[in-house]
């Protein structure tokens, strides 16, 4: 099928043609039915993606209804009379170091360019099917929650007897480097498989982690790989950091 | 915590769809979940079983909305949970309970779709999660942003994209390699057709 009946297709679902142009193609439909079957295979092909796409919905929602119920734990105090719980005093405690630390962490990044390019890869699928083993769930969900630490532990775990996962290893990279730990960073995410699909984002965190780490030579090297590669997803953001940098 | 807007803002961040639409999403279950919860849970739910069910509401409301089911005739804090009480009659059926108590129960509920991939088998979500997962990973980004209905513009941001046209040619691309798997798959095209039907 040529590109243009392609698009044609995409048109006539998306509602996008004109009344004169749907009626006409519907004609074209009547009397092809080879056109009207590729038709039928594309609407199913829309719905299999709206499909997934509910269904990480409700993986969004679970994991959002964690941040609210954690939320809750920490506005609880606000209620009680502090005097008569000790809890409370735990509480506030885990607050102020958690605030201590989050202050920290900003001052220990800084404003240069790498951690400016810094975000950690959002897991925008959302999907992950009933027969993953119960360790790299774990790992996502924290991994979803912000909560590295945890990720990074259930991820280890789960290494341990699937050493060939290169999408285990490429989320553990990123966990380290949201934790600082740069070196660690840089060890997983050397092992993603040049074949997987994380294999590009990879080599962009490999980059920041090297110029986190103050590498900026192996750093500069693989951000100029990237800019060279015309189809890479991430040779953008290459660019505009090696401007930046340079 | 989210903080509370109205729900024309809602419903218009809903419609838009995107960022703003998964923004309402947030609010709308932030600002419902304990009434709704405890609604719930006043009528034989475990808390755990309510949160799911509210969740469910929740995405049959979304996509009520993008659908223009809703005509507004009641507030989305009535018509959650209407939809919530409709979702938890179908549970109730499903287990058996007598019509009898269920007809009593029945009067406020709204007559709402399920999304039925919700309560798909887990057999067949991880057919069509299998499907998807042979994609490479920027494609399922695309397509998943592209069905949120995020704009071209917001997703080339996103994604690290030059402009809307190189999204535009990679989403083609992405659901023509799709397309070719789907029609190589029987089983999974009689699940969507299922689906559709």
């Amino acid at each position: 099928m040529n590109e243009h009946v392609f698009e044609q297709i995409e048109a006539y679902l998306a509602g996008s043609m004109t009344e004169a142009q749907k009626s006409a193609f519907e004609q074209q439909m009547n009397s092809d039915s080879s056109l009207a079957e590729e038709v039928k295979l594309q609407q199913e092909t829309h719905t299999l993606v709206n499909l997934t796409t509910t269904l990480s919905y409700k993986d969004k929602l679970k994991a959002f209804d964690k941040e609210l119920t954690a939320d809750l734990v920490e506005e609880a105090p606000k209620v009680i009379p502090f005097w008569k719980n000790a809890r409370v005093w735990l509480a506030a405690a885990t607050i102020l170091i958690a605030v201590s630390a989050l202050l920290f962490s900003q001052l220990r990044y800084g404003p240069n360019a790498y951690s400016q390019s810094f975000s950690v890869y959002q897991d925008v699928t959302g999907l992950r099917s009933n027969d993953t083993l119960t360790t790299f769930r774990t790992a996502m969900s924290a991994y979803n929650r912000a909560q590295y630490d945890i990720a990074i532990r259930y991820l280890n775990q789960h290494l341990e007897s699937k050493k060939e996962d290169s999408e285990a290893w490429f989320y553990l990279g990123n966990s380290y480097l949201a934790q600082e730990e740069y070196k660690k960073g840089l060890q997983a995410l050397k092992k993603v498989d040049p074949s997987s699909k994380y294999h590009e984002a990879a080599s962009w965190y490999q980059a920041l982690a090297y110029g986190f780490n103050k590498q900026e030579e192996e750093a500069i090297n693989i951000l100029e790989n990237i800019k060279s590669e015309p189809t890479h997803g991430y040779q953008q953001k290459a660019d505009k950091l090696l401007k930046e940098i340079q | 915590m989210a903080k509370r807007q109205s729900d024309q803002d809602l419903i218009h961040g809903i419609k838009s769809g995107g960022k703003l639409c998964e923004e309402a999403m947030r609010v709308i279950y932030a600002q419902y979940v304990d009434e709704a919860v405890s609604y719930l849970t006043r009528r034989s739910f475990q808390e755990e079983e309510a949160r799911d069910v509210v969740q469910d509401a929740v995405i049959n409301l979304l996509m009520n909305i993008q659908q223009g089911k809703f005509q507004g005739n009641s507030s989305l804090k009535t018509y959650l949970f209407a939809i919530s009480k409709n979702l938890w009659l179908r549970k109730l059926r499903r287990q058996g309970v007598e019509e009898s108590y269920l007809d009593k129960q029945d009067k406020d509920a709204v007559d709402t779709e399920s999304p039925e991939v919700l309560v798909m088998g887990d057999q067949k979500k991880r057919d069509l999660q299998e499907i998807m997962g042979n994609l490479k990973e920027k494609c399922l980004e695309v397509l998943s942003l592209w069905s949120q209905k995020y704009a071209m513009k917001e997703i080339a941001e996103q994604l690290g994209y030059m402009n809307e046209q190189v999204v535009r040619n990679k989403k083609n691309h992405c659901m023509k390699e799709l397309k070719e798997l789907v029609r190589q798959n029987p089983e999974v095209r009689r699940t969507i057709q299922e689906w559709i039907n």
